[in-house]
């Protein structure tokens, strides 16, 4: 493939807000009261991507060990607080050792990916180590997070079972067994999910990337391939650990339920 | 006087942040009684029968089970032989032998097994006419509570902690099951802690009566 790439000029880029301007005229329109949101959210994008860019840009030309852990670790420590938005629970403080199981988990799978898989050298690569690292996190973090609500959800529906059983003896891992084996699938179902309808419905994000950068499909979709087996991997990792933490902290030192 | 089982030493509760529940509480229990505990709702009864089984832990004082601090032993331990029964009794989904069988799959009652003819002569003792494959959860709530009171004694505990198990249950019942404790006390070596807010009448077995007022317990006699 010699395709070349097309680099579109920032006007090119800036007729399709164009396209934004036409959500806006329906919402107008139609009265969603989403005109407000729309210009944020367009302003954002332009920001944060170019800023991205930018970010993307420094780290790859340094190229140094230290900095691109550094981007990484920015990067799982947002996931953290997204995650900790969306589970409502609040009465375990199980902020920083989601964070550290998270931490732990994609720093082991990204490691071994760059090393053993995609044996790029060094290692820590940017170009290689930063956004697969983010898929990484972008994936497992919806996985934790659901994961996460499920396990304080069935805490509080099962409350007068799990007591039952503390009372009569069980450790608390006896007594949020069965919870616990339905928080762990209920945060790898997506993934598992995502292997059976991939190609199928639509080329995945990376894939298209690729494709429009100019690589052959044959090799787009290795990567592809890896990336999702990775991710059914990462999120079951990353569910496990988070859990078991979140378990720990779930019941008292004398096994009571916290919530 | 029976040997002392437990020796409370100034024990006092208070949850965390919150204020005083319990204070300086001094007594002896010994085995194989049945004492009752009473006082008013909210007075604290069932905070005093859950320091017996850790569900509440004393800040200050000592609580000592044959002669130990109650806190040197394994919590699943002190569960295994100390049962705490809830004033609302909780069956799981299942059959009423799937409520009686969980507690021997825990780690703590692995030494022991489920033995159907076992349960049934319990149902017979406790006058339920049901077989272990009805299911539970169709129960009524004075043949639930009968079924929890069965299932703790299939695991042959030291102590009963009963809190209130008459009061979600109709005069009939109620007196059956205080009937039953009764001759179960004749019959083994197990030790009863009731808690109930209404008055008692043990006919056949001498029993202690406690009282929980204004944070603290007297013996009435």
């Amino acid at each position: 493939m010699n395709a070349e790439i097309i680099n579109m000029s920032w006007l090119n880029v800036a007729v399709t807000t164009f396209l934004v301007a036409a959500a806006g005229l329906c919402s107008v329109l139609l009265k969603l009261r989403l005109e407000k949101d729309l210009l944020i959210g367009t302003i954002r994008t332009f920001l944060q991507l170019i800023l991205l860019g930018y970010v993307l840009k420094v780290v790859f030309a340094v190229n140094n060990p230290l900095i691109v852990f550094l981007l990484f670790s920015f990067m799982i420590f947002f996931a953290a607080r997204i995650i900790s938005g969306r589970v409502t629970e609040k009465r375990v403080p199980y902020f920083l050792p989601v964070l550290a199981s998270m931490f732990l988990s994609y720093m082991i799978i990204n490691l071994f990916v760059m090393a053993a898989i995609v044996q790029v050298d060094p290692w820590y690569m940017p170009v290689y180590f930063i956004p697969i690292g983010g898929m990484i996190i972008g994936n497992s973090m919806n996985a934790i997070a659901i994961s996460m609500n499920n396990w304080f959800e069935g805490l509080k529906k099962d409350r007068g079972r799990i007591e039952l059983f503390l009372s009569l003896g069980a450790t608390p891992v006896e007594s949020s067994a069965e919870n616990f084996k339905s928080s762990v699938k209920s945060g790898m179902i997506p993934s598992i999910n995502a292997l059976m309808s991939v190609g199928i419905v639509s080329i995945p994000g990376m894939m298209t990337g690729q494709i429009l950068a100019g690589t052959d499909p044959m090799i787009a979709i290795k990567y592809q391939i890896i990336i999702m087996l990775l991710l059914v991997g990462s999120t079951a990792l990353s569910t496990v650990f988070a859990l078991h933490i979140v378990r720990r902290l779930s019941f008292t030192s004398n096994h009571q339920l916290k919530i | 006087m029976h040997n002392t089982l437990f020796r409370f030493r100034d024990v006092s509760f208070n949850y965390p942040g919150g204020s005083s529940v319990l204070e300086d509480l001094n007594l002896e229990i010994g085995a194989n009684e049945l004492s009752l505990i009473r006082g008013e709702s909210g007075a604290g009864k069932s905070t005093f029968l859950q320091l017996f089984n850790r569900f509440c832990d004393s800040g200050n004082g000592v609580i000592l089970y044959h002669g130990r601090d109650i806190r040197e032993y394994g919590i699943e331990k002190i569960r295994k032989s100390i049962i705490y029964l809830p004033q609302i009794p909780h069956v799981i989904e299942g059959s009423v032998e799937d409520n009686l069988r969980f507690p021997f799959s825990f780690t703590v009652h692995r030494d022991n097994t489920f033995d159907a003819s076992r349960a049934e002569e319990w149902l017979d003792y406790f006058q339920l006419q049901v077989s272990l494959r009805d299911e539970a959860l169709k129960l009524s709530v004075g043949q639930k509570q009968r079924i929890s009171l069965i299932r703790a004694m299939l695991l042959e505990p030291e102590v009963l902690l009963l809190d209130e198990p008459g009061s979600a249950l109709d005069e009939a019942n109620k007196k059956l099951i205080e009937q039953k404790i009764e001759s179960l006390l004749r019959s083994s070596d197990v030790t009863v802690l009731m808690a109930s807010h209404s008055t008692v009448s043990f006919a056949h077995t001498s029993y202690r009566d406690f009282e929980i007022k204004n944070r603290t317990l007297k013996e009435l006699k």
